[in-house]
This record gives C-alpha cells, sequence and structure tokens, in this order.
C-alpha cells in the first residue's frame, strides 16, 4: 500500500507516474481511518486540505516539475505553524487558534511541493516524555496499544510507525524527537542547533529546541534534513552554513570510521537487554569496518540538573505570551493581573505548570545567579567534554532505553539531554531486528555527531540500517472481534449458507402451517360443536313441550293414545341431555344449566303410568305440578333455563368467531414476515454469489516472481489484492524468510566483508 | 537529596498562575525534591568557567531596518479573545 512506503520509493513511483499523488495522499487518510481510532496520532486533520494539495502536486508532476517532495503526505506536531490551520500545543489555552502564516519549516516543504497536512498529537507545549499529557487524550504505541509512544512528539512518532503518512515532523527540546522514535521503532533526527529555522515552531526552551524529521529509513531523514535545512533571517539563531546533500553521503559504507562510546553511559541500572543490544550493534558495526573508541564523558552526572533548570526557565519566560490577551482561551478577571492568573490557571495543565512554577523560581529575584547562572556555566563544562571527545572520533554513540517505570525513566532523562546541552544532533533509528517481536522495549542506538557534521551521523545510521530490514511494519491494527470473522468466502462455506438459508426458510414455513393448521382446524370442530349443541337445546325445548302436552293430555282424559308420544318424547329428552352433557362436558356454566334442567324434568316430567290410576286419584307428584298452575310456573322455569344455555352458547360461539379471526390476521402477518426474510437471504446469497463471480475469473499467475495480472500490469499480490478486492494487507515476515535473512546478515558480516555489490 | 522549601504561592504570583490551594500544596512537594536534586550541581566548581547561552553562540545578529511584509491588522486581529474597533479589548487599566 502507497502508505506504507519510504519518501523515495514513492517520489520514484510518482515520477514514473505509476501512481498519483491523491492515491497516495488517499491510502494515508484511509489508513488514519482505519486505526488513528486506536493510536489517536492526530488531534485533528484536514481531509479536503490534503486532497486539494494531493490534486495540485499530480498537476505539477503532470507538467513535468520535478521537486524532492512533490506529492509526499507529511503530518504536522501540532506546535508549528501552517497556515489556516488550528494550532494548540496539545493545550486547552490556545482555544480556537488558527496560524495566520506558515512556519519557515512548512514554507520550505510546501516549496519541496510536500502535501502538509495534519495536526499531531504531542505533550502539551512539548513538555513530557510519553505524551499522556494532552489536552486532547493520550496517544497510544502502534506497536502494542497498551503502551506509550514516547514523547514529546509521540503522536508524529506513531503516526510514521503506523503508516498513517510517509513522514513527519516533531520538535526536541530533550529528547521530544529521539525517544519517541526509539520507542516506536522509526527514524528520528534532531538536527545541530541552528541548522533549521525555528520561526513558526512554538518556543518551549529556545536555546535547545530544534525541528527535525520522523521517517522510515535514514534517506529520508536525510532528504527531509536537506529540504528543512539553511538560515533564516526571521531566526536569528539559525546558522549561516552552507546546506551540503546530506543524502548523497549515505553510501552505506562506514569502513574506517571513528566511533566514540562514552564510558560514563554504561552505567549501573541499565537494562541488560539495552546492554546486550549495545554490545550486539558495537560488534557489528566493527564488522562493517568502523573503529569503536572508548571516550569519556565526565560531567555526564549533571546533565539531568542542568537541562532542568535552563529548560524550565527558558520556558517560565516563553510561556508568558499565553496571556489570554491576544489570542487563545480568556478567562475574565477585574484587573489585567486576575485575568492573565485565572486565564493561564485554567489554561495550562499540570505538568505545565509545574515547570513554569519551577523555571520562574531559579530566575527569582536572589535565585538568578545561584540556579540559572551556575547551571549555564555546567553547561560549558559538559560542552567541553564533548568538544574533546570529539577529538578522537566522528560520532559518539549513546544509548537509549525506553521504558516506563519511574527508576528507569529517571535513568531515561538523565541520558536523554546531554547532547542538547553541548547543541550535537543526534540520529536514532531502530538497532534489532527483533524489534518486531518487542518493539516498545527494544535497545536503540543514538548517534551523537559534532556540530554541522550532520553527513558523519545519517552514514554512520545508514551503514547499519542498510544491512537491515527497513520494513518493521506494526502488527495489523483492525478490531480483533474483527479477526475472528472469516476474511474470505470459501466455497465451502457458500455451500453450507446456500443449504442451510432455504432449508431453515423451509423449516419455518412448515411449522408455520402446522400451527395455522392445527388453529383452523380447532375452531373449526369448535364452531360445528357449538352448532350442534344450539340445535339440541331446540330439540330438547320442542321434545318437552310434546312431552308435557301428552303427559297433560293423559292425565286428563286417561286415553293410551296420549302415552306413547309421551314416552317416546321423555327418551329423547333423556338422551339429548346426555349428549349435551357430553358435549359441553369443558364448559362448567352449561354443566351447571343442564343438571338443574334435569331435576326439573325428573320432578315434572317423571310419572309412572301403571300406578296412576290404580286409586283412581291423580296422586304422583308429577301429575299434581302439571294440573296445577304451579306446574305452568315450573315449564315456564325450565324453558327459561333451556333458553339461557341457548344465549350463552351463543355469546360463546360469537367470540370464539372473534378470536379465530385474530388468529388469522396473525398468522398472515408471521407469513409476511417469514416471507420477506427468505427474500432477504436469497438477496444475500445473491450477492456473495456476484462478489465471488470475481473470484472465478482466470487469473494469470507469473510463474517465476509469482506476481498477478491485472488489467495488462503485473502486480505484487498485496497490490492486487488491493486493487480488486480493497482488501488491505499488512507485511510481516514468515520465519523463513527472518532466517534466511539473518543468514544474509552473518554472510556479509563474515571476515572479508561484504561480497562485491553486482 | 535536600529538599528545598519553596514559597510556591509568591512563585505563581511572579508567574501569573492562579492555583488552587491542592495545586499550591502538590507542587510545593514536587518542586522541593526536584530542587533538592538541582542542588548537586553545587558539587562543581565553575570559578572562571564563562557561561553558555545559546549551543552556537552568535552576537550582533541584525537585519536591514526597511519594511518587510506583515501580518494585516485582520489577521492579527483574527484569533482574539475579545476585539472591537480593529482592537483587542482589554480590562480597565487605569483607575
Amino acid at each position: 500500500m502507497l502508505n506504507q512506503l519510504t519518501i523515495s520509493e514513492l517520489t520514484a513511483k510518482l515520477t514514473k507516474r505509476e501512481v498519483s499523488a491523491r492515491e497516495a495522499t488517499q491510502s494515508c487518510l484511509d489508513q488514519i481511518a482505519r486505526v488513528d481510532g486506536k493510536i489517536h496520532a492526530f488531534i485533528s486533520h484536514d481531509a479536503g486540505d490534503a486532497l486539494a494539495q494531493a490534486d495540485a502536486a499530480d498537476k505539477s508532476i503532470s507538467s513535468g516539475v520535478i521537486k524532492p517532495l512533490l506529492g509526499v503526505p507529511i503530518a504536522i506536531k501540532d506546535v508549528l505553524a501552517v497556515k489556516n490551520q488550528p494550532l494548540n500545543c496539545a493545550s486547552k489555552i490556545l482555544g480556537n487558534y488558527i496560524s495566520p502564516y506558515d512556519a519557515t519549516v512548512i514554507e520550505k516543504l510546501k516549496a519541496a511541493g510536500a502535501i502538509v497536512f495534519g495536526r499531531l498529537n504531542m505533550d502539551e507545549f512539548a513538555m513530557g516524555s510519553s505524551t499522556e499529557n494532552s489536552a486532547f487524550g493520550l496517544t497510544r504505541n502502534p506497536w502494542d496499544i497498551t503502551r506509550i509512544p514516547g514523547g514529546s512528539s509521540g503522536g508524529s512518532a506513531a503516526a510514521v510507525a503506523a503508516d498513517e503518512c510517509l513522514a513527519s515532523l516533531g520538535s526536541d527540546t530533550g529528547g521530544s524527537i529521539r525517544q519517541p522514535a526509539a520507542l516506536c521503532g522509526c527514524v528520528g533526527l534532531k538536527p545541530t542547533y541552528g541548522r533549521i529555522s525555528r520561526y513558526g515552531l512554538v518556543a518551549f526552551a529556545s536555546s535547545l529546541d530544534q525541528i527535525g524529521p520522523f521517517t522510515k529509513d535514514v534517506r529520508d531523514a536525510a532528504t527531509l534534513l536537506g529540504v528543512m535545512s539553511g538560515v533564516d533571517p526571521r531566526d536569528s539563531t539559525s546558522v549561516p552554513e552552507p546546506v551540503p546533500n546530506y543524502a548523497a553521503s549515505l553510501t552505506g559504507d562506514i569502513r574506517g570510521m571513528k566511533l566514540g562510546l562514552p564510558k560514563e553511559y554504561m552505567i549501573g541500572g541499565l537494562d541488560p537487554e539495552v546492554k546486550a543490544a549495545v554490545d550486539a550493534a558495537v560488534k557489528q558495526l566493527e564488522k562493517l569496518g568502523a573503529e569503536i573508541v572508548e571516550i569519556s564523558l565526565p560531567h555526564t552526572d549533571y546533565a539531568v540538573a542542568t537541562y532542568y533548570i535552563i529548560a524550565t526557565a527558558e520556558a517560565s519566560a516563553n510561556l508568558a505570551r499565553f496571556d489570554g490577551i491576544r489570542y487563545g482561551a480568556r478567562v475574565d478577571g477585574n484587573d489585567p493581573i486576575e485575568l492573565y492568573a485565572r486565564t493561564r490557571g485554567a489554561g495550562f495543565g499540570a505538568e505545565v505548570k509545574r515547570r513554569i512554577i519551577l523555571g520562574t523560581y531559579v530566575l527569582s529575584s536572589g535565585y538568578h545567579d545561584a540556579y540559572y547562572l551556575h547551571a549555564q556555566k555546567v553547561r560549558t563544562l559538559i560542552r567541553n567534554d564533548f568538544l574533546k571527545a570529539f577529538e578522537k572520533v566522528e560520532g559518539g554513540r549513546e544509548i537509549r532505553r525506553p521504558a516506563a517505570d519511574v527508576f528507569v525513566r529517571h535513568l531515561h532523562h538523565l541520558l536523554q539531554p546531554r547532547g542538547d546541552l553541548r547543541g550535537q544532533h543526534s540520529v536514532r533509528f531502530y538497532q534489532k531486528p527483533e524489534a518486531a517481536h518487542r518493539p516498545a522495549t527494544a535497545g536503540q542506538a543514538v548517534w551523537r555527531g559534532i556540530a554541522f557534521e550532520n553527513r558523519a551521523r545519517l552514514r554512520a545510521g545508514d551503514g547499519v540500517a542498510q544491512r537491515k530490514s527497513r520494513a518493521l511494519t506494526p502488527p495489523e491494527l483492525g478490531l480483533s472481534f474483527l479477526k475472528m470473522l472469516p476474511t474470505r468466502i470459501t466455497k465451502k462455506v457458500l455451500f453450507w449458507l446456500g443449504l442451510s438459508l432455504p432449508m431453515a426458510a423451509l423449516l419455518a414455513m412448515t411449522w408455520l402451517v402446522h400451527l395455522t393448521g392445527g388453529q383452523f382446524n380447532d375452531s373449526f370442530n369448535y364452531v360445528m360443536q357449538t352448532y350442534k349443541v344450539l340445535d339440541m337445546f331446540e330439540q330438547t325445548q320442542a321434545q318437552i313441550v310434546d312431552a308435557e302436552a301428552n303427559q297433560r293430555g293423559y292425565f286428563l282424559t286417561g286415553r293410551q293414545e296420549y302415552l306413547e308420544p309421551y314416552q317416546h318424547a321423555m327418551q329423547s329428552i333423556h338422551d339429548d341431555i346426555r349428549d349435551l352433557k357430553k358435549l359441553t362436558s369443558k364448559e362448567p356454566a352449561q354443566q351447571a344449566n343442564l343438571a338443574v334442567l334435569e331435576k326439573m324434568v325428573d320432578e315434572e316430567l317423571v310419572f309412572d303410568p301403571a300406578t296412576i290410576f290404580t286409586s283412581g286419584q291423580v296422586t304422583t307428584n308429577a301429575s299434581v305440578v302439571t294440573l296445577t298452575e304451579r306446574g305452568k310456573e315450573k315449564l315456564e322455569h325450565m324453558r327459561s333455563v333451556l333458553f339461557q344455555a341457548h344465549e350463552e352458547q351463543e355469546a360463546a360461539l360469537s367470540k370464539h368467531q372473534q378470536a379465530a379471526e385474530q388468529d388469522v390476521v396473525s398468522s398472515q402477518m408471521m407469513s409476511l414476515v417469514l416471507i420477506v426474510a427468505v427474500a432477504l437471504a436469497l438477496v444475500m446469497v445473491v450477492v456473495i454469489l456476484l462478489r465471488l463471480e470475481k473470484l472465478q475469473e482466470f487469473v494469470t499467475v507469473c510463474a517465476w516472481t509469482g506476481q498477478v495480472k491485472f488489467q495488462g500490469q503485473w502486480l505484487r499480490l498485496d497490490e492486487y489484492l488491493k486493487r480488486q478486492f480493497g482488501i488491505s494487507v499488512s507485511h510481516s515476515l514468515s520465519q523463513e524468510a527472518a532466517e534466511k535473512m539473518m543468514r544474509e546478515i552473518e554472510e556479509l558480516n563474515r571476515p572479508g566483508g561484504p561480497p562485491p555489490a553486482a | 537529596m535536600a529538599s528545598v522549601e519553596i514559597d510556591v504561592k509568591y512563585v505563581a504570583h511572579l508567574a501569573r498562575l492562579a492555583l488552587t490551594p491542592e495545586e499550591e500544596k502538590s507542587l510545593g512537594a514536587q518542586l522541593g525534591s526536584i530542587l533538592g536534586y538541582i542542588e548537586k550541581l553545587r558539587e562543581l566548581d565553575v570559578s572562571g568557567v564563562e557561561p553558555t547561552a545559546h549551543a552556537v553562540p552568535m552576537v550582533n545578529v541584525t537585519r536591514a531596518d526597511e519594511i518587510r511584509p506583515s501580518l494585516s491588522q485582520e489577521a492579527a486581529l483574527r484569533n482574539a479573545p475579545q476585539k472591537g474597533g480593529g482592537l483587542f479589548i482589554v480590562p480597565k487599566i487605569v483607575e
């Protein structure tokens, strides 16, 4: 992917018109969208502005313009002014500040054709070494997001390490470029003080601050240094030294170079892993033909204290300008003094306040000579140490040890600011191929050099780096749960998907039909039975009337012809009541009605014809009932019981019908939902099939290089995957390749030196 | 290392920095111990040593006294927290 290239790789491709600046910029923006949520290297970035610059660069390229950085996306630490872009120094105190001008380095980058974009996170006002002291949240190390990226230029280092840009700018006062570069595994360079104009760099400690590049290899650092260097009338501390061609001095040959190893740096408390890495590097440098000389820097122990005084004193003076009057946030007060104090109290973070107080104290009346002047004199002693040492060697070698616990941090500080106090510059690069495994704790080497002899340092760094793998690409930064999903759909997956989706739909349909059918059946049975019950109630009523009429006729006349219809009707009544009891066995109300009815029938209608006239008297209870007015009442009562039962049954029927109608509506809804679901599943399968269609074309693969032919071009597999499928690729080394590389390195290091180049 | 007493309230006033009582207390302790550490510089005899103000000493860097392009009034006022009539607005200074 284009965002993973070095500057020299990208410019080669741009010049040959293989790719466009827009594509390169877009791939950086895509990478930011993909990983910056986790890393938070950027405080903000203006994608539209970056793409507009890329389009302008493409126009220049197509009209044949050649510039060293034409079309190269470079991101900027939030401490450098970029016209019309925000500038906050990761602090609250600058409010919504928008830079009205470009810093000199930004002018130079733009003139060289670079696409200048983004505001990179940092420790507030560059004070700190972990990028945790930011008002905009902390930045994480791309190699391991549970670790710090270093600081104060943590965003600059993390953005380059995570391939969110091709290179970035940072600033270094007491290690703010070199330490995060070490922790994030990229190349960081603090140039000699005065080499690069500080105009447009928000000042922390003016006698120590320098702007410098973060890059993916030493060559790119040399290129950027060349672009940015030079005297500037707007910075009276910039030095009128000629700017050599740094990149041209990178021959890869370090034979005969004399490199110094300060004995004071190999002190107690040094991590054994770091010491081992330094020892290994020293051995390798010797094999490559460099001479390692032990040097002594006797005032090493006083460097940190000196730095504390000088840096905080200068910071307290520089930060006095943030007072809420001309720019930035303001908290009102009753008078100007109160306004300043409130604005600064609310706007600065804890670390900045701590340094302002310390700096103000060491400069305050009665203490200036005791602290600040004294420290400046010690600074002279430290400077003399180096001048003396450099009479013996070309480049001093220091050890950096990036770790996060308090003791080691302190030691780290101890090792950091010496070079800064004497004005020498340093270049840092990753030291071990194993860094891929333990990047955030890997030992690092820092090269110190004689002032303005930046070439020697770059050469020494490049000499080692050229023989190592450049592409220490951080591990894949995707979300972990996404990793659990299959990254491609195989035919097997498709087969099971295609089979299981319709099967599931079919099963669901069957189940629904079964459910609906059962409900319909129940309803049908119920309705049929209820109609039968109603019918029988009516029939019973008719039989009761019949039985009563014949019974009355028999009682009045005694004629046998009444008896037979009576007995027939009675039989029917008993049968009907029995059947009704069975049919309504689940309805307690009807059972009660029928029980009442049966009792009344027994009391009023039943008699024994054989005994009724034996005494010539009508004696049975039934006959009495029948022949009196009370009999009529009873009959009416019987009818009303039947009528009530009939009514109740009809009410239940209509209620049941309503429920059945609702069932029908809801089962229709369910069918609809199911049909929609099946349709969606089918659409999904079709989409997947269409995507797979691409895979089923014949792909031509080069039998020798393994490259893939795509639209008439031979592409590397990763390029092909990106273009054809939009798949993001992360690079790593297989065990086999790593071993092969190690063998090659050993081969190169064998006595007799590397084989002559072809 | 010895701890040094420091009047944080007074220094904060010099620095025009409003601190909460908690900040004053914690800063006092932290800065006291840092100053204790810095005391070690007194071990060194610096008599006769010239101070270094800048790593690359350059003096009397001047430029030609001529008008050069600079920010317009509008651009200079763009970031002002309070402005009016082409001026920065500040609290009353004289009685």
